[in-house]
């Protein structure tokens, strides 16, 4: 073999290789099983929702009280490249996700019984069991995976009772329960219903009517292009399949974006590791170099050359790392996704492209780190065998050097050692970090939510199963006979007006209630609000008050209309067939629970919208009796709440936000877990590597008379005392970073969050733990190998 | 006093077995300079590791006083070191990231204000007064050992093992070295491994070893006292 050859030091030298190896697999392992599942537990799904319309493109022709202009149809009829116009409504309802809390929606589309054969026959699907639904029957098909991940079968009831049905609407229509009648066999996720059930139906009248398009084979870009160009225009919607593809993926980029600063961060931790690795083994080797260096090879050369050794080694690590995780997902696939129906692609492109920096980056800082050491080299000196130990470069100061009393104390090493600290210190910041920006955004945005539930500080809501049904008129009795109630105040169904936006990437509704023009007076002086500019709405017109936070935070201003499709109040406010102008904005209240969160439209202007749909008995606002706040709830939740209708309070809302944000830090913490054992893993070798360093140390301790116990304590003291620093440094860099953001963000937008929440600082613990206690297993079975003697008997 | 009795060490090298220290007996008094000889390979380091508990024995018993080592536990016996023994190797052997002064101070069992005054006052007294707090790497070789033999002396030790102190030092430092060792034998013993003979002079006795036997004994003090009589 040369001599010189880039393998032969790795071959001669196989701890080193090993540990070079080892990290690159990790940390390639790590990222791409890390990518690959946010990618498939929050992505895939979503994709697989949309996937009944892979085949076929959607024509939404906007209705007018007379329906839709005909000519539309005609016009997609008469197309020679089209070979299918067939009528189809769709009630969404939402699919449950990999993790509890989670859901997609997902489109039970409405077929009439004559176009269901040539629907599934575009879909390559057949009946496996059971049957079609029939003709005006709450009867449901579903395709195999889809049944599974709702968990029924033939013959079980299937109930609807979706959030996000119409229109934004709040609340969904009364449940309907559909009966599965059959499973289809089919590659795509569908779920069908009888369009003549829909249509007789009263809870679903209002749906929009639309048309699937299906092109003739080789004609799709063709109709594509055909229905963005010509059917597309203010009275006629058009999705295409790459439209609402492109929508999933515009959606999931905010969470994607997030993913790529905590990869790139573990990734810059491990090159650090790989880096420092490097640089003590060039140490050990100064006298190759030297002497190469001394024989003709010139510097950059050699750097060129060690560059090479570990990029070469960490390429391999990285394809090693990327089969283990396809071994890894493969599992993952197999027992968790593929059982309960869900796709899972974990061959991607997105994992693939996340885990490629870590070459890049591994690369760049051997190449600049060698580089450095290398100007450094003086041929001469090496040669000469002198300036080999590992951190002679690192003269101390002289001044700053006094003598301890106790030289065993676990700080001195660290101290004396201020690179390794800062080393170990940035890795295991950078580690936590990349965790606890997840956990943070999702405290912070439930915190957030919060402000905008404190309108229900004071008032409870009833109301009807369905939203756009009107409320028992006995539960109105009910309600306001009961001793506890002092004043009813109907409103209109909230619909979906206004959001605020809680970076980042949560909202909330910031939409306004409609209630009658007294209720609205007594409303602002039960909470105490004020006008901080303009005035309430008067009755029966468009205006409308909001509040200071949702103002600031879509900056709003008095004379604003919203609602106008042409012209968003802000970037991605919903358009509204009726638009509303902006009156009043009241100021923020001081205190919390104190109303934060409400605004107001007119109700007697709403009755007066067809759009709006205001149901003979509105839903509710309940104000208790002085006092009597629990009473009235307790007796909401307990009793009322039998009767088919939806009661809301504020505990009960806070409790739900709460729950939602704890679940989804329960699955950032099955995440961080992966992350903790990639973060110990690279931690402990930093660790494993330094400490191996110091054998001689420990050897002539021992040869001292020093006990393997007390040796071993003061290591892991030591550790103890740099990880237990360097957690204590992260926290306070990120509480200053918390800081900032609540009131540099925040607090301009009109929102506000607690800092001293106590859960998501627990996260930050499990990366420190879980690099002592790695830490602390290879110390131990490095002092079980330890031999005191060969170490003071070697002749140097 | 310290007495080992037909002391034996074997390696296991492979399948062959190698007797490192073969049946030896010898008694170290109280305030007596040993000095070991032997050619390179004869069991001489083997010896001092034995005797300082620092090894086991695969036959034969060691006795501090009347204190026997197969009955005392491994803590014990390594408690003998920092409290009854001190240790001198050929290599200086400091850790690189603490101050000569440190280096010293990593000896006594309960460090204390007291015990820094006198490690200042002992390096000092080795002419390292003004190099206290200085690192490893910034003393010259001689100097290193100086401050090495301050680590073995500052716990008031009784007897120092010195495994070939000055065989890495010139002649000059090995002398002054070695001076120091021996103004040690006012507090204590001291036992030496060494080929030098300006060193050997001052021993009370010299024990020979070769293959892993004492070959010879040479007891200075009986021979200078035969010819007082003669
Ligand atoms: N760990 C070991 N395993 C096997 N054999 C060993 C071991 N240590 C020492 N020996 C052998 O024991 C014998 C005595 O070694 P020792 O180191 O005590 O000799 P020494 O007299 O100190 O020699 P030197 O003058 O070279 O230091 C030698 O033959 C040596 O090869
Ligand atoms: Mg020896």
């Amino acid at each position: 073999m040369n001599p010189l050859s880039i393998w032969i030091y790795y071959v001669r030298n196989k701890q080193h290789a090993a540990i070079l190896l080892a990290t690159g697999i990790m940390v390639t392992l790590g990222i791409y099983s890390l990518v690959a599942l946010v990618w498939g537990v929050f992505v895939e799904p979503a994709r697989q929702a949309i996937h009944a319309y892979s085949e076929t493109s959607l024509v939404t022709p906007k209705t007018t009280n007379n329906g839709f202009d005909p000519s539309i149809l005609l016009k997609l009829q008469v197309n020679t490249d089209i070979e299918n116009v067939i009528p189809s409504t769709y009630i969404r309802i939402e699919l449950p996700g990999m993790i509890p809390g989670q859901g997609f929606p997902f489109e039970l589309l409405g077929l009439y019984e004559g176009d269901i054969a040539y629907f599934l026959e575009r879909y390559s699907a057949t009946i496996k069991t059971g049957r079609l639904p029939q003709s005006g029957a709450a009867e449901l098909v579903l395709s195999e995976d889809t049944a599974n991940i709702l968990n029924v079968d033939v013959g079980d009831e299937y109930i609807v009772t979706s959030s996000e049905f119409y229109k934004g609407m709040e609340a969904p229509p009364a449940p309907t329960t559909f009966i599965v009648s059959g499973i289809l066999d089919s590659n795509t996720e569908l779920g069908i219903v009888s369009l003549e059930f829909l249509n007789h139906h009263e809870e679903y009248r209002q749906l929009a009517d639309r048309f699937l398009v299906f092109a003739k084979e080789g004609k799709e870009v063709a109709v594509d292009e055909f229905l963005r160009s010509e059917i597309r225009n203010l009275e006629t919607d058009v999705r295409t399949y790459q439209m609402l593809s492109e929508r999933v993926i515009n959606e999931a980029i905010p969470g994607l974006a997030l993913l790529l600063p905590v990869v790139l961060l573990v990734a810059f931790a491990f090159s650090l590791v790989i880096a420092t690795i490097n640089k003590m083994a060039n140490v050990q080797r100064l006298p190759e170099f030297g002497i190469l260096h001394a024989t003709g090879y010139s510097k950059r050369w050699l750097v060129h050359r060690l560059t090479m050794e570990t990029t070469i080694l960490t390429m391999a690590g990285w394809a090693v790392g990327i089969v283990l995780a396809g071994g890894v997902l493969q599992l993952v696939k197999t027992s968790l996704f593929a059982a309960r129906g869900f796709v899972f692609n974990y061959v991607s492109w997105l994992p693939f492209t996340f885990s490629i920096p870590i070459i890049l980056i591994i690369a760049g800082l051997t190449y600049w780190t060698t580089s450095k050491t290398f100007t450094r080299i003086d041929p001469v000196a090496i040669v000469e065998q002198r300036s080999m130990s590992q951190e002679t470069d690192q003269k101390h100061s002289r001044d700053s050097i006094e003598s301890q009393l106790k030289p065993l104390n676990p700080s001195i090493f660290y101290l004396r050692h201020p690179r390794r600290t800062l080393l170990l210190i940035s890795t295991t910041g950078i580690m936590i970090m990349a965790i606890v920006l997840f956990v943070f955004s999702l405290s912070i945005g439930s915190d957030a939510k919060e402000l905008f539930l404190d309108y229900l500080s004071h008032v409870s809501i009833v109301r009807s199963q369905g939203m756009a049904n009107s409320l028992d008129s006995s539960v109105l009795a009910l309600v306001k006979d009961h001793p506890t109630v002092e004043r009813v105040i109907p409103y209109a169904p909230r619909y979906n007006i206004l959001n605020v936006y809680i970076p980042p990437f949560a909202s909330a509704n910031g939409s306004p209630f409609g209630v009658y023009h007294d209720d609205l007076i007594y409303l602002v002086e039960l909470y105490g609000l004020e006008l901080k500019e303009g005035q309430l709405p008067h009755p029966g017109t468009n205006d409308m008050v909001i509040s200071e936070s949702l103002a600031r935070n879509r900056d709003l201003k008095i004379g604003d209309v919203v609602g106008d499709p042409e012209q968003p109040a802000y970037p991605g406010a919903p358009s509204l067939d009726q638009e509303f102008v902006i009156s009043g904005i009241f100021s923020q209240p001081v205190e919390p629970e104190t109303g934060n969160g409400w605004g107001f439209i007119s109700l007697e202007f709403l009755e007066n919208q067809s759009a709006f749909n205001v149901p003979d008995i509105p839903p509710i606002f309940i104000v208790p009796k002085e006092g009597q706040k629990e009473n009235l709830d307790n007796w909401l939740e307990n009793e009322l709440a039998q009767q088919n209708v939806s009661v809301v309070t504020y505990r009960k809302e806070i409790a739900q936000n709460k729950n939602t944000a704890r679940q989804g830090m329960f699955s950032i913490a099955l995440l961080e877990i992966g992350l903790a054992v990639v973060a110990a893993f690279g931690l402990t070798i930093l660790n494993y590597v330094f400490t191996s360093e110091r054998q001689m140390e420990f050897g002539v301790l021992y040869a001292l008379g020093f006990g393997r116990h007390q040796i071993l304590r003061r290591l892991l003291g030591e550790t103890t005392y740099i990880i237990g620093i360097a957690w204590g440094i992260n926290v306070l860099l990120f509480l200053a970073a918390i800081v900032g953001l609540l009131f540099g963000i925040f607090k301009p937008m009109g929102l506000t969050f607690s800092i001293f929440k106590f859960t998501p600082w627990l996260y930050t613990l499990p990366i420190p733990i879980a690099v002592l206690a790695s830490s602390a297993l290879t110390t131990l079975r490095m002092f079980s190998k330890l031999d005191a003697i060969s170490i003071v008997d070697r002749r140097l | 006093m310290l007495q080992t009795e037909n002391l034996t060490l074997t390696y296991k090298d492979g399948d062959s077995i190698v007797t490192a220290v073969n049946n030896i007996s010898i008694t170290i008094q109280d305030h007596q300079f040993i000095g070991i000889l032997g050619p390179s390979g004869s069991g001489k380091s083997s010896l001092l590791y034995l005797m300082s508990g620092l090894r086991q024995p695969t036959g034969g018993e060691i006795f501090l006083d009347d204190r026997a080592y197969s009955k005392m536990s491994e803590k014990d016996r390594n408690g003998l070191r920092r409290t009854e023994y001190g240790f001198v190797f050929q290599h200086h052997f400091l850790i690189n990231y603490m101050t000569a002064l440190e280096n010293v101070m990593v000896s006594p069992i309960a460090p204390s204000k007291a015990y820094m005054v006198q490690a200042k006052a002992f390096l000092a007294d080795l002419g390292l007064g003004d190099k206290l707090h200085r690192f490893p790497y910034e003393l010259s070789g001689g100097e290193r050992q100086r401050v090495a033999v301050a680590r073995a002396m500052i716990h008031r030790p009784r007897i120092i093992f010195a495994d070939e102190p000055t065989g890495l030092l010139d002649r000059t430092t090995g002398l002054q070295v070695m001076a120091l060792l021996r103004s040690f034998c006012k507090q204590g013993s001291l036992v030496a491994v060494t080929h030098n003979p300006e060193i050997l002079a001052e021993a009370d006795q010299v024990i020979t070893i070769r293959d892993g036997r004492v070959s010879d004994i040479d007891y200075r003090l009986m021979h200078d006292l035969k010819e007082m009589i003669s």
